[in-house]
């Protein structure tokens, strides 16, 4: 799994923008829609990326299965 | 890099209005050291007269020069008075460079007066370049204390040189230059904890007859805080809020201020949709409107009793 911290640095009416820590170089836009409630400016948030292999091989199995 | 260095030799060959103002705005401002709430302001008497003209204003070092830098999707002003020079934000993570390049060919070496208006990255992304490059004499800041890296970076860095910081409130007065007056109208006694752009220092800066309106990213909560507090902000040219979002420059606020020029201070293409189109009609029914992702930088001199604009683009 791979995990960082972000800061949530502004909402722009229903964009999220997160810049990357601790260096800030790398800004991401999001939808708030997608974010535990109560979510804020100057927020600092996890952040976890997984791979669902899982997923993946049924999405290709099914592919072939429908071809 | 190159891009805004161009940008800036080439722009004063290019388009040029000159607008005389007959606003009698040099009564409007008290002379001691805070400024006093002010009736609300009547309607314009009159209506400017603009003329085209084709050749530069005498450079004359009693001018005061605006510059509003293109830094894309962010705000950057350079205000250049004699030899001396305040900078108000420094644009989004990256831009710091550009703004830096473009200070040092106007022949500014130091800067007497930085400005962040609030902590956003968009407002002080840049700033470590230019607390790196110039010396210093003064650091303004909201005073609102925010999370981010990049804040936090610059204070230490304000710290490390020695920099005097500051956070005015509404009615205090900067002492940037001699003939200027630089009034702070915002952030009020209390900050905004829900919406940071609220906290914005926002700057009236008058020269004689003209008056500068330099909003940042201050929305309609705040535009109305300051009118609730009796403060006159009757401008010529208004820096207009959050890059023309409809979250600022409400109906009333807009009205209050009866702008000549406008200025936009937005990215080609933004995320946001900026500026957004209600926004624009509210600007265009009483001001001539500039962007910068139309015109490129936009600079606006004046002598005090009249002002040229000229755009790069």
């Amino acid at each position: 799994m791979e995990s960082f911290k972000v800061t949530l640095d502004r909402i722009e009416e229903n964009i999220a923008v997160l810049l990357v820590r601790d260096e800030e170089k790398f800004k991401i836009n999001i939808p708030i829609i997608l974010f535990p409630s109560g979510s804020k400016e100057g927020d600092i948030l996890d952040i976890a990326i997984t791979r669902d292999v899982q997923g993946y091989r049924c999405y290709k199995k099914k592919s072939f299965s429908t071809a | 890099m190159l891009i805004v260095a161009a940008g800036c030799s080439d722009s004063k060959t290019n388009t040029q209005e000159k607008v005389s103002t007959e606003k009698t705005a040099a009564s409007e401002q008290p002379t001691q050291s805070t400024e006093q709430p002010m009736p609300a302001p009547t309607a314009k008497q009159t209506n400017p007269t603009i003329i085209s003209q084709n050749k530069e204003l005498p450079s004359a070092g009693g001018n005061l020069t605006v510059h509003f830098l293109d830094v894309g999707q962010g705000d950057s002003i350079l205000l250049e008075h004699g030899d001396d020079g305040m900078l108000i934000y420094s644009g989004e993570i990256g831009k710091g460079d550009d703004v830096a390049t473009y200070i040092k060919n106007e022949g500014i070496m130091s800067l007497d007066y930085v400005i962040a208006t609030h902590p956003h990255s968009d407002h002080i992304g840049g700033m470590s370049v230019i607390l790196n490059d110039f010396p210093i004499g003064h650091f303004v800041d909201s005073g609102y204390a925010y999370s981010s890296k990049t804040y936090e970076n610059m204070l230490k860095a304000i710290d490390k040189k020695n920099i005097p910081f500051e956070t005015p409130k509404r009615g205090d007065k900067i002492n940037f230059t001699s003939g200027i007056d630089v009034y702070v109208l915002n952030p009020g006694s209390t900050y905004f904890t829900d919406d940071v752009n609220q906290n914005s220092v926002v700057l009236k800066v008058t020269d004689g007859k003209v008056t500068f309106l330099l909003m940042g990213d201050a929305g309609i909560q705040a535009e109305n805080e300051i009118m609730k507090d009796g403060y006159n902000v009757d401008a010529d040219i208004l820096k207009v809020g959050h890059h023309g979002s409809r979250t600022a420059s409400g109906t009333p606020f807009i009205s209050a201020v009866s702008p000549e020029i406008s200025v936009i201070e937005v990215g080609a293409g933004n995320d946001y949709g900026h500026p957004h189109q209600e926004t624009l009609d509210r600007l265009q029914k009483v001001s001539k409107v500039y962007r910068t992702d139309l015109d490129g930088t936009i600079t606006v001199t004046t002598d005090g009793s009249s002002y040229s604009v000229s755009t790069e683009k």
